[in-house]
């Protein structure tokens, strides 16, 4: 019971929401009943840390590493919930139910880290893809931006696919070692990962990990739906899934090892073409969330580069970079949604001017983009400091440096978002801020967060060594 | 002395930056003031102390922020002081966030010539890159300064990665970071990796040509600040790294004779005095480059008083652009009746740049010649000594003749008078062109930081002042015969830049069109594969729904009805005695079947 | 200043003279130094040696750059385009 706690506490939420949702709450209300319950998850979580066992049949498994990723995943949604403040870009009519489906989804992807068997995964996985489906087109039609409905159903049929393939790569799974429990198909499989139907297998099951960390070959849904949701949907879909993503994408890789030659150079030829793909695409975009997107294919590359080392130093830097990552995209998002206090889409134009309307919040960007960029001393330049040392280390030399060209390239469109937050006089029709005290001390937090895990890294690096070790 | 109370002087101006934008009013123009001098002053007091601080592990490694020896001491003072002059001449400046990134600027530069490993170098050399980017970016008057901005960023970028490259080699083979002299006898490619990094930002040829088209696109008070640190830091870490490195010598050289060349052709005066740089920077390449005792004490103190005169002279050009809104030699002239004062202090930086005896270029060119000399590398010094000349000819004579004598080639009548110079652009200036006097005239102040203090150098015999003062002489000479060809004019100089610059627009192109082509072209496969795909199993699907499924559903629901209307006619007679009889039924069969189970 | 620049813009007869009669003194005082410390052999050796590698330096210098520019290097004011 106390083991399944915070999921509990999810599903009482949503259904309270559920609740809310038949009457017809105030703004206030609604927002106040949202943040606390989110504040609630997030105190539960930090009290589950410790918890260990199993559930349903050893395929639900509690540990340090699946607490952890739930407390990260928790907080995550507490910032997206505060920043997004009254959610501007859900109509008033249906915020009720857009937050139970975030619950919803929220559920899914909790219960997806604990899960080590591959049913247990894929439902997980579908009841979070589910949720999400149905708040992307969730959005406040306006005549700027009504493409969310198309974004929906674009976000829905890559779904479908990569689930497809999961479930296609399961069954193969199943197949070759006749069991569903990861901890039975990782040493049987071992014997065979050079193995056609294997190496199948494995690549389609992770496909299903690839679409949520928005890698390529599918990452084709990423730009459209951060530039189809609304805001604070797309804060969500940026930061969160990909936290659930890793930590499966960590328990799966245990299948491959460096001796898996065929698996490790396809995935390095992900990783790599996720990079150059999100980096040059990002360079030609007019849509500040749709940038975003493009960085988060090529950080996802990134990710999974730091994943391929096969080593734990290597996991623990991916989930360095993982966690730094999320910091530093909710701090973008943040601003993005104080920016458009109407819900509509921020274009580059409107970053003008910036600093002038709000010091903090262009500061804030400012750092956030920096971040990253990759410059130090924030996080994003540790963590690839870090992913690039360790894969240096073992070896290799060329995708190191297309990984470091890439690094160079990607300082462009985030530093020309800087230069226009701070370099450009206001332009005339720019809307107004929307600073409130909790935004900015959320700004701050972020900010100093980002600062701290890159000034010091070493306890960051070692709790996740820690916390990976006895799980791996 | 103070060795566990290691303050940072970059910490200093980091923290001053970031209250900046909280002070408003009648404190500003004093906390402008204040915090450079503090840093300043820490510097000062730190270099009387030398030795090791700062140290911190960082994961793995050990880093170090301050090393504080003897070359580091005149590189940091130097900077220091700069950091007032620069500070004291933008004091007007009424865009907080120029004064920011300046001081992050020159933190960086600090911060790099303390550290004692690369990854803090690296981390300070990145910092100066990014926030110098935006001393380009706040000139709103020049629409190409954008631009111009972006290239800057291309370059240092690069040369960031050259640098972070190169030490991950090294650090793959060696095992270490320290920042250290180099080993040229068994030189690996990280050794060439890491020394091009750094050449890059000392614009050594063929890595040069950012230098005159980011300073002539800065802000005023941008390109004062810029022209001080980014190559006299890298002159600097060269100097630490690459000493006795025999390349470095024929670059320099080759720097000093190029730029000197560009800068007689060239129309802006930014640019001018950028292509100037160069050819100065190729003295202190080629003095570190020959790496003896002597020249690295001449690279030193070069740097020293080229940091002075230079920003002299930019400062002198920014408030003749200023004043008249005109940057191009073509277009000014005459203008010393307007700014005579101006004048005056583009001289003073002018015959400093020159080497004229009692100013400071006298007593540290000399020496980068006499170390060359010494060394035996005899072209070479007569080399510098040709471009000495040419350097007179440039900033000494057709600089200055070409903005404030011969006829107006503009109508100044709307350009600001004299007195509207903000005072503290004027005294900045005056504090430069004291400092490149006192310099030059009591050399004592800059040799007693030199690296090397047992080397003795004595600039003022007889032998080489009139040596100088014949180059100096017979250039004048030369100019008066032939300055005709030396005249300005309009026009675009080719340079290595061309590769880039039109090259950019490929790399651009690359990432428009192919990259963004088949994101779309996915888009479309999308919308026709996918959404047709679906629409028309949709319709399958909807059609079968239609006359298979619901065939068969409509039949068994036929059959659902058929059978509840039995249920109901058998059941729900709607009279009340069969009701209550069966429901009395019902429930005694379920209390028997839960008393029997 | 103004003053000085205008009283020779008035009088060219003699700031030419004064121009040429410093010129004139720094190579004599030129010859009577003593080039023993000399580096090389030529300065040792040819008399006023600086006055004439100055000058030389000066053409060869300002002739060189004219014939680079002509040569092509040179482009429109609008050349990039800005």
């Amino acid at each position: 019971m106390l083991l399944f706690l915070p999921e509990l506490i999810i599903l009482i939420s949503a259904l309270i929401l559920f609740l809310v949702s038949l009457g017809t709450p105030s703004e206030k209300t609604l927002r106040n009943i949202v943040l606390c319950l989110t504040g609630l998850l997030l105190l539960v979580t930090l009290t589950c840390i410790n918890n260990k066992g199993t559930l349903f049949f050893a395929a639900y498994q509690i540990d340090l590493y699946s607490q952890l990723f739930k407390l990260l995943i928790a907080a995550a949604t507490f910032i997206v919930i505060v920043f997004s403040g009254n959610t501007p870009g859900i109509g008033q009519r249906i915020r009720a139910e857009y937050y139970m489906f975030l619950f919803t989804g929220l559920l899914g992807l909790m219960m997806l880290v604990s899960s080590v068997e591959l049913l247990a995964i894929f439902i997980s996985l579908e009841l979070s893809s589910f949720a999400l489906y149905i708040m992307v087109p969730m959005r406040q039609s306006s005549g700027a931006h009504d493409y969310h409905l198309e974004s929906g159903i674009k976000y829905l049929l890559f779904g479908v696919m990569a689930t497809g393939f999961m479930l296609f790569g399961m069954s193969y799974l199943f197949g070759l070692t006749g069991s569903t429990y990861l901890k039975d198909i990782i040493p049987s499989i071992s014997y065979l990962y050079n193995q056609p139907a294997a190496v199948t297998g494995i690549i389609m099951v992770m496909a299903g990990f690839f679409y949520k960390l928005g890698l390529f070959p599918f990452h084709f849904w990423v730009p459209d739906i951060y530039e189809g949701a609304a805001n604070e949907t797309t804060s969500f879909v940026a930061a969160i899934p990909k936290l659930a993503a890793v930590a499966l994408l960590i328990r799966l890789l245990a299948m491959v090892s460096v001796d898996g030659q065929i698996l490790v150079n396809l995935l390095l030829l992900c990783s790599i073409c996720s990079m150059f793909y999100g980096n040059l695409s990002a360079l030609a975009q007019k849509d500040v969330k749709r940038i975003l997107g493009y960085s988060g294919i090529s950080h996802a590359g990134f990710i999974l580069f730091g994943l391929l080392t096969f080593n734990l130093e290597g996991y623990s830097n991916a989930l360095y970079y993982t966690i730094g990552y999320a910091a530093m995209t909710l701090t973008c998002f943040l601003t993005i949604c104080a920016a458009t206090p109407n819900g509509n889409n921020l274009k580059l134009e409107d970053l003008k001017g910036l600093h002038g309307r709000s010091p903090l919040l262009a500061l804030t960007f400012a750092l956030g983009l920096f971040s990253l960029a990759g410059i130090p001393p924030f996080v994003g330049f540790t963590g690839k400091l870090m992913i690039l040392i360790n894969a240096f280390k073992q070896g290799y030399v060329v995708p190191v440096i297309l990984a470091a060209l890439n690094t160079a390239i990607a300082i462009y469109y985030y530093l020309s978002m800087v230069r226009l937050a701070y370099c450009s006089d206001d332009s005339k029709e720019s809307v107004m801020v929307s600073d409130g005290w909790s935004n900015k001390s959320l700004a701050l937090l972020l900010v100093l967060f980002i600062i701290t895990m890159g000034i010091f890294p070493t306890w960051f690096l070692d709790m996740a060594a820690t916390v990976i070790g006895a799980t791996v | 002395m103070a060795t566990d109370c290691f303050f940072h002087p970059s910490l200093i101006l980091i923290a001053g930056a970031l209250v900046l934008p909280l002070i408003r009013g009648p404190f500003l123009k004093p906390y402008l003031f204040l915090i450079p001098l503090l840093t300043f002053g820490q510097v000062v007091y730190l270099s009387f102390s030398p030795g090791i601080y700062g140290q911190v592990s960082f994961m793995e490694w050990s880093l170090t922020f301050g090393r504080i020896d003897n070359l580091s001491i005149i590189f940091s003072i130097i900077m220091g002081l700069m950091a007032i002059i620069g500070t004291l001449y933008g004091l007007h400046v009424k865009n907080c966030w120029q004064h920011f990134a300046a001081w992050f600027y020159v933190a960086g530069s600090i911060g790099a010539i303390y550290s004692g490993d690369y990854l803090s170098l690296f981390l300070f050399w990145e910092i100066m890159a990014f926030s110098s980017t935006f001393l380009i970016w706040f000139n709103r008057k020049d629409t190409d300064s954008q631009a111009a901005g972006f290239r800057y960023l291309l370059v240092h970028t690069f040369g960031g990665l050259l640098l972070l490259m190169g030490f991950v080699l090294r650090y793959q083979a060696t095992g270490s970071i320290e920042f250290n002299l180099l080993d040229y006898e068994n030189a690996q490619i990280y050794t060439w990796l890491i020394m091009s990094g750094l050449m890059l930002n000392a614009a050594v040829i063929p890595l040069h040509s950012w230098l005159p088209d980011a300073y002539s696109k800065a802000t005023i008070t941008g390109s004062v600040f810029m022209c001080a640190f980014t190559t006299k830091t890298a002159v600097y870490t060269l100097a630490r790294s690459c000493a006795g490195f025999d390349i470095l010598i024929y670059l320099g050289v080759g720097m000093a004779v190029i730029g000197i060349i560009y800068a007689l052709l060239e129309n802006d005066i930014r640019r001018l005095l950028g292509w100037e740089i160069i050819s100065q920077v190729g003295y202190m390449v080629a003095g570190v480059g020959i790496g003896s005792a002597l020249a690295i004490n001449g690279a030193a103190a070069h740097a020293f008083a080229h940091i002075l005169y230079k920003g002299l002279l930019f400062m002198g050009a920014g408030a003749v652009i200023y004043c008249t809104g005109r940057s191009k030699l073509s277009e000014l002239g005459g203008l010393h009746t307007n700014l005579p004062i101006i004048l005056v202090f583009m001289v003073i930086g002018g015959i400093s740049v020159s080497a004229f005896p009692f100013f400071s270029g006298f007593v540290s060119k000399s020496m980068i010649i006499a170390a060359s000399f010494k060394a035996h590398f005899n072209s070479v010094a007569f080399l510098l000594t040709m471009v000495s000349a040419g350097t007179f000819l440039v900033a000494g004579l057709r600089l200055p003749a070409l903005i404030f004598f011969g006829e107006q080639k503009s109508d100044f009548t709307d350009a600001l008078p004299e007195s509207k110079i903000p005072w503290n652009m004027l005294l900045a200036m005056t504090i430069a062109s004291l400092l490149c006097f006192a310099i030059g005239t009591y050399y004592p102040i800059l040799y007693s930081l030199l690296p090397y203090q047992d080397i003795s150098y004595q600039p003022y015999n007889q032998y080489h002042l009139s040596e100088t003062l014949q180059i100096l002489a017979f250039t004048a000479l030369a100019f008066f015969l032939f300055h005709k060809k030396l005249t300005a004019v309009a026009g675009t100089y080719l340079d290595i830049d061309w590769l880039y610059r039109k090259g950019g627009t490929i790399f651009q192109w690359l990432a428009e069109h192919p990259v963004q082509w088949f994101d779309t072209l996915w888009g479309k496969v999308y919308r026709v594969v996918g959404l047709y795909s679906l629409m028309t199993t949709a319709k399958f699907w909807s059609w079968f729904d239609w006359h298979g499924i619901d065939g068969l559903i409509d039949g068994s629901a036929r059959g659902v009805k058929q059978f509840g209307t039995v249920i109901a006619k058998a059941l729900q007679r709607g009279q009340i005695q069969y009701t209550i009889s069966f429901t009395i039924t019902f429930v005694a069969l379920i209390l028997l079947a839960f008393i029997w189970l | 200043m103004k003053q000085l620049i205008d009283f020779f813009k008035d009088h060219p007869t003699l700031a030419r003279l004064i121009f040429f009669g410093t010129i004139g003194g720094v190579v004599i005082w030129s010859l009577t130094t003593d080039t023993s410390h000399g580096h090389s052999w030529v300065e040792k050796h040819i008399p006023a040696f600086w006055s004439i590698f100055g000058f030389i330096s000066c053409l060869v210098l300002i002739f060189f750059a004219r014939w680079f520019s002509d040569s092509g290097i040179r482009k429109g004011d609008d050349y990039y385009g800005d």
